[in-house]
């Protein structure tokens, strides 16, 4: 075979046909369109872009202009009674800041297709708790969470007694530290 | 040409080209994957900065929160044990519960302060609006007691000689002597002045009557608003500056033996600018400046008008006809007008009082709706020198006239058009202190002896105050038609009372010499004081101020530990 050209012919065809079909393969693969349940590692920069808009929300939403003036982020936390909101078109919790806040949600994430849930974590006495504050649905398998603490005090939640009977005082020896809340965002792409 | 399709090795070399420029192809995908890849965020170790990031901006804000709570939180501000607890108390409660919720992620953290220092600052803080603040407080053992009655002395300008001495304790920037440039806070302890028969009009001190001695310790009993410095603020070398100033103007000062409590206490922390005018016929007044030694500035026309009056906290004004326009003139009443709503305390006498109010009237009488200042007339008919003692009154004195009921008082109606006209009255005001024990003083002449509210209510001012009314020698009011013209209606005839203008204060004590009455009312000239300068007081905070900490992550993947510095 070494010194017959037909056989090593056949051979480099052999190799050039595998070649051949491994690229197609790789082409195909890479054509793959996007759906809500595909994951990959193509997605990385999906995600990673989702992941950067959510955190961007946050932190915009998290910015306070003056001492004296809590954020929107903090104003809906403060302004929340506990409850539940499903759906991102019809935003249930009528008036207030928590109200406001679930707009802005819906209008930077909502309006170019991507879905979220936003849950508030917090300690208890016994252990931790998670509640769903805007709630639109299971999130996909290529969903990303983001995150923002906000330490809540005393004074801040006298005036909303529902949210304190939910969120305890995690201050045991009388200073105006109250507790610290998570605000946890999941995003993915419908 | 070779014939390619039956040269076998000419096939062989098409072959090799073609699957040289796959594997070139194929080399460069693979390649640009290994970039792509190389170049991609490294999602964990990027979690962990994110994380981090956050615990040390929240750790730094929440730090700067426990500082501000713990001076503002604590009872005692300036107690630096209860500030630096609140505050370590505050961080272990963040620590304990931030602790939990990086634990939830499977992350540790902590947040320890290595140490910090307490500031104490104190800093002068002024108020735009005119207000006495009553102070409960206790005087140590060992606090000076300067007083203000026959413990003091009987004589007349010897009295007024106190207030020069206090300006000068409390003035840090004194023209002379040898307190100059000491600043030590003083206080007065308001009292009731009405007569010797009233609550707290004189208090028990354990004193004696010799600071520098310390002789004759026994209980005493003092009133007309004693001037008490805490021992607090003093120490050896201030103490021995006071005394050696009160003995050389030949000030008598006491020292308290034991603690006392008072619960109507005021304090000066700076003395008032007093502006006199007019600049070229003080009258009087240098008379009451000569015998106090109280720095003064005298004023022109064009100086109460171009803003230098608003370097001032006092405008003292005796006998002017401010209606004359060589004495006073739109300008220079507009200006006044201006200052005392801006926060001014003006003291006008005599003849100042009736035509301030009408030049105020005439000027700016569109800024309230009462006239002038307060809303007085002129009292002229019918009056004459015996007329004009002065009766201090509270707002339970019977008004014991002929014709009106037994249980009327100056804030019923009638004898007084308006009701609440001497609430409070003079009690526990800085502005009517006096040993006097009848609570009347002598009589003086002058061309505004006496003058009266206006009858129509809307025309006075609602948050007048009627400190003394005029009366006879044995104290009864004067209850006459003194108008003139006369509009055929008696009226209480009055001699001093004051008023809040917007955030100042204006009063009016009728009479051309005061330091011609019998029982010292030259006093309520310098009374003034302690109204004008209650609008400043120190404000003295414990701070917590370089804080250093020492944050500590660590997710199983990246262990990050900073120590840092917090000036809150």
């Amino acid at each position: 075979m070494i010194r017959n050209d037909r056989a090593q012919l056949y051979t480099m065809e052999a190799i050039a046909s595998t070649m051949l079909l491994i690229v197609v393969v790789i082409f195909v693969l890479k054509a793959a369109p996007l759906t809500p349940n595909t994951a990959s590692a193509s997605h990385m920069q999906v995600e990673k872009e989702l992941e950067m808009r959510g955190q961007d929300l946050l932190t915009v939403l998290d910015y306070t202009p003056y001492d004296t003036e809590p954020s929107q982020l903090r104003q809906a936390i403060l302004g929340w009674t506990g409850g539940q909101f499903d759906g991102q078109a019809a935003i249930r919790p009528l008036g207030g800041p928590t109200n406001v806040t679930a707009n802005v949600f819906k209008e930077a994430l909502g309006s170019i297709g991507i879905a979220y849930n936003v849950e508030v974590y917090y300690n208890t006495l016994s252990g931790a708790e998670t509640r769903a504050m805007l709630w639109n649905g299971r999130p996909s398998d290529n969903a990303v969470i983001v995150s923002r603490k906000i330490v809540l005090h005393d004074e801040e939640m006298s005036a909303n007694p529902d949210l304190s009977d939910i969120i305890p005082d995690m201050d045991s020896i009388n200073t105006k530290f109250y507790n610290i809340v998570v605000v946890r965002m999941t995003l993915w792409r419908m | 040409m070779a014939d390619v399709i039956r040269d076998e090795k000419g096939q062989l070399m098409l072959l090799t080209v073609f699957m040289i420029i796959i594997e070139v192809v194929s080399f460069t995908s693979i390649l640009n994957s290994m970039i792509f890849s190389a170049n991609l965020q490294s999602t964990g170790l990027e979690e962990s900065k994110q994380e981090i990031r956050d615990f040390r901006l929240l750790t730094e804000a929440e730090i700067m929160k426990a500082a501000n709570y713990a001076n503002t939180s604590v009872s005692d501000p300036t107690n630096q044990t209860q500030v630096s607890e609140y505050f370590y108390k505050y961080i272990q409660s963040y620590n304990d519960t931030i602790k939990k919720i990086y634990s939830a992620r499977g992350a540790s953290v902590e947040v320890i302060v290595n140490n910090m220092s307490l500031n104490a600052t104190t800093s002068n803080m002024t108020v735009n609006k005119y207000f006495i603040e009553w102070k409960n407080h206790t005087f140590p053992n060992g606090s000076l007691v300067i007083p203000m009655d026959d413990n003091q002395t009987t004589n007349r300008a010897q009295l007024m000689k106190v207030y020069g001495l206090i300006y000068k304790i409390v003035d840090r920037t004194g023209p002379s002597g040898q307190l100059n440039g000491t600043f030590i806070p003083v206080w007065t302890i308001l009292q009731n002045p009405v007569n010797s028969s009233v609550i707290n009009f004189s208090s028990m001190m354990y004193t004696t009557d010799n600071a520098s001695s310390g002789a004759n310790i026994l209980y005493r009993s003092y009133s007309g608003g004693p001037f008490i410095i805490d021992a607090g603020n003093l120490d050896d070398v201030k103490r021995g500056l006071i005394l050696n100033e009160s003995k050389n103007k030949s000030i008598k000062v006491h020292e308290l033996r034991e603690s006392f409590y008072y619960d109507k206490a005021v304090k000066m922390v700076v003395p008032p600018k007093v502006a006199m005018y007019p600049k070229s016929d003080p009258g009087p007044m240098t008379t009451y400046y000569t015998d106090s030694e109280v720095p003064y500035t005298p004023l022109n026309q064009s100086q109460i008008s171009d803003g230098t009056l608003t370097q001032f906290d006092i405008l003292t004004i005796p006998h002017e006809n401010l209606l004359d326009n060589s004495s006073g003139g739109q300008n220079t009443v507009t200006s006044i007008e201006a200052w005392v709503a801006n926060g001014g305390v003006l003291h006008v006498q005599c003849e100042g009082t009736d035509t301030m109010d009408a030049a105020v009237e005439k000027w700016a009488g569109s800024r309230k709706p009462w006239y002038g200042f307060i809303g007085i007339n002129k009292s002229e008919k019918n009056v004459n020198d015996d007329m004009t003692y002065i009766k201090l009154l509270d707002n339970v004195t019977r008004f014991n006239v002929s014709g009106f009921n037994a249980t009327d008082t100056f804030n019923t109606s009638p004898p007084i058009s308006l009701s609440g006209l001497a609430d409070p009255g003079a009690p526990y005001s800085p502005l009517a202190q006096s040993s006097n024990i009848s609570g009347i003083f002598g009589k003086t002449g002058g061309s505004t002896k006496l003058f009266s509210l206006r009858r129509n209510g809307s025309q006075v001012n609602p948050a007048v105050n009627i400190l003394g009314y005029a009366a006879y020698s044995n104290g009864s009011p004067v209850y006459i038609d003194a108008d003139k013209p006369s509009d055929g209606f008696k009226d209480v005839q009055l001699i001093y009372v004051e008023a809040p203008y917007e955030n100042g204060l204006v009063t009016y004590l009728a009479g051309h010499d005061q330091s011609n009455r019998a029982g010292f009312a030259e006093r309520f000239i310098f009374e003034t004081f302690f109204a004008a300068s209650m609008r400043q007081s120190l404000v003295t905070t414990i701070a917590a101020k370089n804080i250093n900490v020492t944050i500590k992550y660590y997710d199983g993947k990246v262990r990050y530990t900073d120590t840092f510095i917090i000036n809150s």
